[in-house]
């Protein structure tokens, strides 16, 4: 009783292959794509697993910055510069429809001085898309390739609101069409951006 | 005496290794420290044994990968003294490594450090089915490679208590406590599995079941092994 039974070479060598191949079809089918968002055969996106992956993927490169970055703190901004922003001139205001081929992604954003506010409203016709608004800084003593997420909205129609820039940067949306049939996404925006458009090359174009 | 494996053997394999994905699925993390408990051992300066403690022993208790090479271990130990004998050594390994891996500021990569752990979850299965003795023709000294992988295992959560950015302030105490609270989560964990095993074991169909029980554990292994070693590609493409 106390020995193991002995089982036969084969039969352990092909147990081994068998269980081996057991975790590389799971690795693919389900792991590999809730934790990495790789996704070879789509399963993960038919399963919903690879949306989690992004999120915390995009929660972990977060992780170690406030929602107010340090540099922003560091400025030395007056307080009641913060609260009230008086300009010579009236914002901003403008309505874009902006269409996506099926599955595709792109990158819409405004230019805006640290501070500064943008008031947002934008719905999808035709579809859904997946949804992310981040931010990049355009001046300043940053680390290369850094950026900032703000909001992970993930699958949705619509999203409404307001935004204060914490840094000088073009700030905006990551979207990406879920579906195979073209959407148009109408945008519109109020605010005191310098800039408004698609991203093409890294910058607002 | 021959057996052929069962192939219900395999449709077990297969519903265990999805438990064991439900349960990394949660806020289960191998090695890693909750999230909820990494500002607080951040923020900790000075001496806090209990807290500390708490935290090894809750580590040891949800860390799947350290439960899995334990099952492992114990699957065809019965006495008492065995069991013991093993688990002090395999908590010998866990210690050395842990201690002095966050004292020295030894820094090892975690997902190969993981990938290792995952590797000697399927020997340890292997070795259960007398896999070595076949193929090889000898048989490992089981108590060297328990210490041998809890090297490994000590290894693995002194590289993720490096990852958070540690107080000077009180470490050495603070790290005892925290080994003694695995300690603890050992025997704690050790004890509901010999409980499970046991009554297994008393069963008639637990010879039957073994075979497939290694197997399993072996898929798990795999799984792991996978898992960390993408992680571990998958990282370095990240950050370049």
């Amino acid at each position: 009783m106390k020995e193991p039974i002995r089982y036969t070479s084969r039969q352990l060598i092909v147990s081994t292959m068998i269980a081996a191949a057991i975790a590389a079809a799971l690795l693919v089918v389900v792991v590999l794509p809730a934790e990495y968002a790789i996704d070879p055969l789509r399963t993960g996106a038919m399963l919903g697993l690879t949306d989690m992956a992004n999120d915390r993927i995009a929660a972990e490169a977060l992780e170690g910055f406030d929602s107010q970055p340090p540099a922003v703190a560091s400025q030395g901004v007056q307080p009641g510069a913060q609260i009230m922003h008086a300009h010579d001139e009236k914002f901003q205001t403008a309505r874009v429809e902006i269409q996506m081929q099926g599955r595709e992604e792109l990158e819409y954003k405004a230019l805006l001085a640290v501070g500064e506010p943008l008031l947002y409203s934008w719905t999808v016709q035709g579809g859904a898309v997946h949804s992310e608004f981040h931010g990049e800084p355009t001046e300043g003593d940053w680390p290369r390739d850094f950026y900032q997420s703000y909001e992970i909205a993930g699958q949705g129609t619509a999203g409404h609101g307001s935004f204060a820039a914490p840094f000088t940067g073009q700030h905006g949306w990551y979207w990406r069409n879920l579906g195979d049939e073209p959407v148009t996404i109408v945008l519109e925006t109020s605010g005191y951006y310098t800039k408004l458009g698609r991203i093409r090359g890294g910058r607002i174009q | 005496m021959i057996r052929r494996a069962p192939i219900g053997a395999y449709l077990f394999t297969s519903c265990f290794a999805v438990a064991i994905l439900l349960l990394t699925g949660s806020d289960v993390l191998a090695h890693g420290v909750a999230q909820a408990d990494r500002s607080f051992i951040e923020q900790a300066t000075g001496t806090h044994l209990l807290p500390f403690m708490y935290l090894g022993a809750k580590h040891m208790v949800t860390g799947y990968d350290h439960l899995l090479f334990l099952v492992g271990v114990i699957f065809f130990l019965y006495r008492v003294r065995d069991v013991a004998g093993y688990v002090t050594l395999f908590a010998i390994g866990h210690s050395v490594t842990l201690l002095y891996g966050v004292l020295s500021g030894t820094h090892v990569n975690s997902y190969l450090v993981d990938a290792i752990i995952g590797f000697s979850v399927i020997y340890k299965a292997l070795d259960n089915l007398g896999a070595f003795k076949q193929w090889f023709g000898v048989q490992p000294d089981a108590r060297a490679a328990v210490l041998f992988f809890g090297f490994f295992h000590g290894l693995g959560l002194a590289t993720k208590l490096q990852d958070l950015t540690l107080s000077q302030d009180g470490l050495v105490p603070n790290i005892l406590a925290f080994n003694v609270g695995v300690e603890i989560g050992q025997i704690l964990a050790l004890s509901a599995i010999l409980v499970a095993m046991n009554a297994w074991r008393s069963t008639l169909a637990f010879q039957r079941q073994a075979y497939a029980a290694n197997v399993a554990l072996m898929v798990a292994g795999f799984v792991l092994l996978g898992y960390q070693l993408t992680g571990y590609v998958w990282a370095r493409g990240q950050t370049s």
